[in-house]
């Protein structure tokens, strides 16, 4: 009789050893966690955005000159994108002249040194209706272009009256 | 009561599609362009200005002579402009001469082959006071000039001693 008592207690012993080994199971706690997306795109300019063509010599006359503009703008976009240039008006008209200065003797274009973006690019000449600069970039999560503002020839230029003719150019960004 | 639903079910799907395209909005950045512009001009002599008569023969002093520089000196205006031309000095004296050889013999014209500059032209006998050459050219970014040098007649080279007569050109260009 002891001796089956005693084998019970050994059995009761043994399946309490065993059931606390089950209790030292793991202990779950579930956070919930999600990432919200919404389509946003932003367009920012660099530091200094002005861009000035200087036409104080001779030389400066007989060539070509270009505006290079490092890190011009930079694009954040979560979606492929396209980028549009305008002007938002002629060049101011300086008296004398016989003809205004014309926006399209400045050319636009995106400067090969630009990081890669999957886009195509085109080079234009200034209007004051939106052409097409950068089209179907690939989403980015920062983009500095560097942005090249070129007077070809300054056959535009001569024949008018000194001065500063001015005008401001805008780029628009679109997600399809 | 479904159609009810349906028609929600309709309404927040146009909803939600127009939600769509606002999120398509544009964004743009705002770049001043400007170009400075000033009076200049400059004229530039061709690779070898120097003009040389030679009479060797009894040809060369029986008839009219003429050195062509093509490419004389080229001009960068962004105004109208004109064109004198003197020389520095008489010819130099070589011993033995009655009278010096006058600077008058030599003329000065622009070919025909000059690209179109909307000048008028004249045909200076040089002296060592400034003659209008070009007059009211239309502004450019770079004309190269054909000039030439005539000795139409030997008339007043022959009587002088053997020997080599020079003086120095100059050409002024001013915008009026």
């Amino acid at each position: 009789m002891r001796k089956k008592l005693l084998f019970i207690l050994t059995l009761l012993t043994v399946i309490i050893l065993f059931s606390q080994k089950t209790r030292a199971q793991s202990v779950t706690g579930n956070v919930p966690l999600s990432i919200v997306l919404s389509d946003a795109f932003s367009i920012t300019l660099g530091a200094t955005p002005s861009v000035v063509f200087t036409y104080a010599t001779a030389a400066d006359y007989a060539g070509s000159k270009t505006v290079a503009k490092v890190g011009h703008f930079t694009v954040v976009s979560n979606k492929s994108y396209s980028i549009t240039v305008k002007a938002t008006a002629e060049f101011n008209t300086i008296a004398g002249n016989a003809t205004p200065v014309s926006l399209s003797i400045v050319q636009v274009s995106i400067d090969p040194s630009t990081p890669a973006t999957g886009a195509t690019y085109a080079t234009l000449a200034l209007t004051t209706t939106s052409q097409s600069l950068v089209s179907a970039a690939s989403a980015t999560v920062s983009t500095a272009y560097n942005v090249n503002y070129t007077i070809a020839t300054a056959a535009g230029l001569i024949g008018k009256a000194d001065g500063t003719y001015a005008t401001n150019v805008i780029y628009t960004i679109t997600q399809p | 009561m479904k159609k009810i639903l349906l028609i929600i079910a309709a309404l927040l799907a146009i909803i939600t599609l127009f939600n769509l395209k606002a999120n398509a909005q544009t964004v743009t950045g705002n770049v001043p362009l400007s170009i400075v512009v000033s009076d200049a001009f400059s004229i530039t002599l061709g690779a070898t200005p120097s003009v040389v008569f030679t009479y060797s023969t009894a040809a060369d002093y029986a008839g009219s002579k003429t050195v062509a520089k093509v490419g004389h000196f080229t001009v960068v205006s962004n105004q109208s402009y004109s064109v004198t031309v003197k020389a520095t000095a008489e010819f130099n004296v070589i011993a033995g001469n009655a009278t010096p050889v006058s600077l008058s013999l030599v003329q000065i014209s622009i070919d025909p082959s000059t690209p179109t500059t909307g000048a008028t032209y004249a045909t200076p006998a040089l002296t060592t006071s400034s003659q209008a050459l070009i007059t009211s050219a239309s502004p450019t970014i770079g004309t190269a000039y054909n000039v030439d040098y005539t000795i139409p007649t030997a008339a007043g080279l022959i009587g002088k001693a053997d020997g080599t007569y020079a003086t120095n050109v100059i050409y002024t260009i001013t915008q009026p």
